[in-house]
């Protein structure tokens, strides 16, 4: 059965959505939409769905994927069109590919995600902080070796916790001013079984100074290459 | 939409119980309406928006041109917390606006145990309790009113609220928002705004009642001021089919306690179980015809997407079209979509349909006989017997299911030794069977609830069991059911969560010294056993000086004014007296769709046809 990739947006209300959550309202939307997605054998049968790396619980994001097995062939702009009709406000899909068989997983192909902070400035602070500061502070942060992080267990009940060191996760990273007093960083850090890093874990490591607006995940990446990108397939194109 | 509470949401956990955004949610012009309600529901989001009633409403005065309802819910307590530390009040969660803008703040009545939530979520929103207080101030503040069976005896509220509405609300809540439009459009004052009011039928104001107690502590008369009629009658919608049904429904983002989609397909009970509230203030039974629900369910398929839908109702499988319609659903949208019916005859569907309704034959199904013994069932009008509990256990298990649930009730009238032995001696023979058909992968559940009696029904007149006789009475069931083997399990409720139940149940006026005061010493969410602080209810009942007792383990006297004697769910009080009698001797009293009328009262006062509703399996049939 053909199966299609779709890359969304996550915004807005559905930004405190949990993959969980997300499920049901993608399975949900699929089936306002009137779409032939296959489904798994049983008593309870559930869309097939095969989803990208979760997304922290509170982050918006330009770059989630998903793919999904339809029961028969559908042209792509058909797909995003009837499923952008459906989805509730907060989900948008913005690209649709159809993949050939055996395909990697979406959990095999991303390697790199690309997070950007938006931050503010209380008005003492918009001064202080311009781009000589800026680029600074941040060249120091990268030329660091150490970023220790430390992490709860995931059985929390032993109240179990984990020094992590974040440097080798951390990838890349750029800044800019989108106007004075607005700043843009952008990192990229590591996705996959060597480990991987949430973006909040940084944030202590910033000034107090920079009031965080939101954390936007901008880009998933597969070897250098952005996975399915929005200006390649925002007009639907079919096929590989 | 940035605004104050942004930061909240990123610090506490779940954080899409306060964003809203739901699908199908509704976010109107605050300046064009002319109308504005909050609807709250006094516990966590996951159990307020899983509650039909007020999704219901909130449809319905939003469908409406000049009226808004918004949806608010409990904050749980780390959001409590960051709402008192930012200064910042509770919020709606369509356009975030404090409970105070409102005109209306309409409070579901649920259960006993919420009703300091809701003074913690007035208070969060800087609104006085009391009513005093708020009419002192003026017209700054929105009126606070109640619905749901909550209803049906207010008064340990009546301090803190304006007014309840007593019964079906669909039509209702439009009567009162019209009055409330007119009354701002003239410019009419909080109290010409109340009198106004007070021509609703069904809607009760309690400021226009004094009430008097006798020195035993017993009301001595309720009397009506300011031309309140003597009792307020409960309000009905006669023809369900024609009532007010909206076609699409919340989705929400969180999974919910019901997540699911509900069509109510039935009002009412006539079995007439004589412990049940519900089985009493829904009268009469009124029933959606399947025509209407298959084309109304298709259309909320379409707008909500969901993965599954019940059939609700207080006893769904009393429906005159339960296994047609049932079984026309079934063909139309299983497996993709699931179809669930909360309560199930075994007799009256085949095992494959009966397996489809239940979530298949690996879920749990439940059995209900109320009491250990047939002596306790006649009393009680559960007319099941041991034979017949014993043949559906046979056919559940037969049928395929492993897992059987078994609820009970202890503290029930006339209840003694033998009656639990009975419930002890069932759960072995229903285990027995189990094991007889699944070896040990069988499990029976004996779940057992503490009686408490309740207001318009039967028993409001008979003690409810102590503490102490409760906690007994769970001791010996622990102790006789713990060695019946591996797959045997016993489960029970709080005998102080159930006590406290109990005293507001029937309680009067003067408890709402006491709910302010638990409010003060930090009770909470007292539905949630973990949550449940019996000591600070103590030290609440110590400091006001009323006694918890005089509210649950004393009997009435048939002539005692009751402090709901001015509420009417429409059901003679000559008839309710005669089923506590009959449950005395042992009587039963059949369902009046099966037989003849059983005079409660409810047709005639309401004016409406005898039987209730048509039901065409002759002799109806044993419920489970």
């Amino acid at each position: 059965m053909p199966k299609y990739r779709l890359r969304y947006a996550k915004f807005g209300p559905a930004r405190f959505a949990s993959h969980l959550d997300l499920g049901r309202a993608l399975g949900r939307a699929l089936r306002r939409a009137g779409l032939p997605v296959a489904y798994s054998q049983g008593f309870h049968p559930l869309p097939k769905m095969a989803f990208g790396p979760p997304l922290p619980v509170g982050v918006e994001s330009e770059a989630e994927f998903v793919d999904i097995t339809f029961t028969e062939e559908l042209a792509a702009g058909e797909i995003s069109r009837r499923l952008n009709a459906a989805l509730p406000k907060g989900l948008a899909v913005t690209g649709v590919l159809k993949l050939p068989p055996k395909a990697p997983s979406l959990m095999s192909l991303i390697d790199r995600f690309t997070y950007v902070f938006l931050f503010t400035f209380s008005p003492e602070d918009t001064g202080a902080w311009e781009k000589e500061k800026t680029g600074a502070f941040l060249a120091d942060l990268w030329q660091k070796e150490e970023l220790p992080v430390v992490r709860k267990k995931k059985d929390g009940k032993q109240g179990g916790e984990k020094r992590v060191n974040l440097r080798p996760f951390w990838y890349d990273y750029n800044f800019s001013f989108i106007e004075q007093g607005l700043l843009q960083v952008a990192i990229d850090v590591a996705y996959g079984p060597r480990g991987t890093m949430r973006p909040d874990e940084l944030l202590p490591f910033f000034p107090p100074a920079w009031r965080l607006q939101k954390v936007i995940r901008a880009q998933a990446w597969s070897r250098g290459e952005p996975v399915l990108p929005v200006a390649v397939h925002r007009g639907q194109t079919e096929g590989v | 939409m940035y605004n104050a509470y942004e930061p909240l949401f990123d610090r506490v956990r779940k954080p899409g119980r306060y964003t809203g955004g739901e699908l199908n949610a509704v976010v109107k012009d605050w300046e064009k309406a002319k109308v504005r309600v909050a609807l709250a529901f006094p516990d966590l989001y996951e159990v307020g928006l899983s509650h039909l009633g007020l999704r219901l409403l909130y449809h319905r005065i939003n469908d409406q041109e000049g009226f808004l309802a918004e949806r608010v819910y409990a904050p749980a307590e780390d959001m409590e917390e960051e709402l008192r530390a930012a200064g910042l009040p509770l919020f709606s969660l369509e356009t975030r606006r404090s409970l105070a803008a409102f005109d209306l703040l309409g409070f579901s009545l649920q259960y006993e145990l919420s009703y300091v939530n809701i003074l913690n979520m007035m208070a969060l929103a800087g609104i006085p309790l009391r009513r005093e207080e708020r009419d002192a101030a003026g017209t700054g503040f929105p009126l606070v009113a109640g619905g749901g069976p909550g209803s049906f005896n207010p008064e340990p509220l009546a301090e803190f609220f304006d007014f309840f509405l007593l019964g079906d609300g669909e039509d209702a809540i439009l009567e009162i928002l019209a009055v409330m439009a007119a009354a701002k459009e003239k410019g009419k004052s909080r109290a010409e705004l109340k009198k106004d009011l007070m021509a609703v039928p069904g809607v009760y104001l309690p400021e226009f009642y004094r009430v008097e107690y006798l020195p035993s502590g017993a009301v001595a008369v309720i009397t009506p001021e300011s031309g309140a009629p003597p009792v307020i009658q409960k309000r009905v919608i006669p023809d369900l089919d024609r009532a007010y049904l909206p076609e699409k429904d919340l989705v929400p983002w969180l999974e919910i306690v019901h997540d699911r989609l509900a069509l109510e397909i039935m009002r009412g009970c006539t079995r007439g179980c004589r412990f049940c509230q519900a089985g009493m203030i829904y009268r009469p039974v009124r029933e959606r015809t399947g025509k209407l629900i298959e084309g109304h369910l298709a259309k909320l398929l379409e707008n909500t997407g969901y993965e599954e839908l019940s059939l609700t109702s207080l006893s769904s499988a009393d429906h005159s079209e339960i296994a047609e319609l049932a079984g026309r659903l079934v063909a139309c949208y299983t497996p993709e979509v699931a179809i669930s019916l909360p309560s199930l005859r075994l007799d009256a569907f085949s095992p494959e349909l009966a397996a489809r309704l239940q979530g298949g034959k690996k879920s749990t199904l439940t059995v209900a006989p109320e009491a250990g013994t047939d002596r306790l069932r006649r009393v009680i009008n559960k007319n099941l017997t041991d034979e017949e509990i014993i043949a559906m256990a046979r056919t559940a298990f037969g049928g395929g299911w492993q897992r059987l649930k078994l609820y009970f009730m202890i503290g029930l009238p006339t209840e003694d030794q033998e009656d639990l032995e009975g419930i002890v001696a069932l759960a072995r023979r229903v285990y027995e069977i189990g094991r007889e058909f699944h070896g040990g992968r069988a499990r029976v559940t004996v779940s057992v609830a503490n009686f408490v009696p309740k207001p318009h029904t039967p028993f409001q007149w008979r003690p409810q069991a102590g503490l102490e006789e409760i906690r007994e009475k769970q001791e010996f069931l622990r102790r006789r059911l713990a060695g019946a083997g591996r797959g045997l399990a016993f489960s029970w409720h709080e005998a102080e969560l159930s006590f406290l139940e109990g005293v507001f149940a029937r309680g009067d006026r003067r408890l709402g010294a006491v709910l302010a005061e638990a409010f003060r010493l930090g009770c909470r969410f007292d539905a949630w056993p973990d949550k449940f602080r019996w000591d600070l209810w103590q030290e609440a009942f110590a400091a006001t000086g009323l006694d918890p007792a005089f509210y649950t383990t004393r009997p009435r006297p048939r002539e005692e004014v009751l402090p709901w004697s001015h509420l009417s769910a429409g059901l003679s009080t000559d008839f309710l007296w005669e089923e506590n009698r009959r449950a005395e001797e042992g009587i039963p009293t059949p369902d009046c769709r099966d037989r003849h009328c059983t005079g409660c009262g409810v047709c005639m006062v309401f004016d409406l046809p005898f039987p209730p509703a048509k039901r065409t399996r002759a002799g109806g049939g044993k419920d489970a």
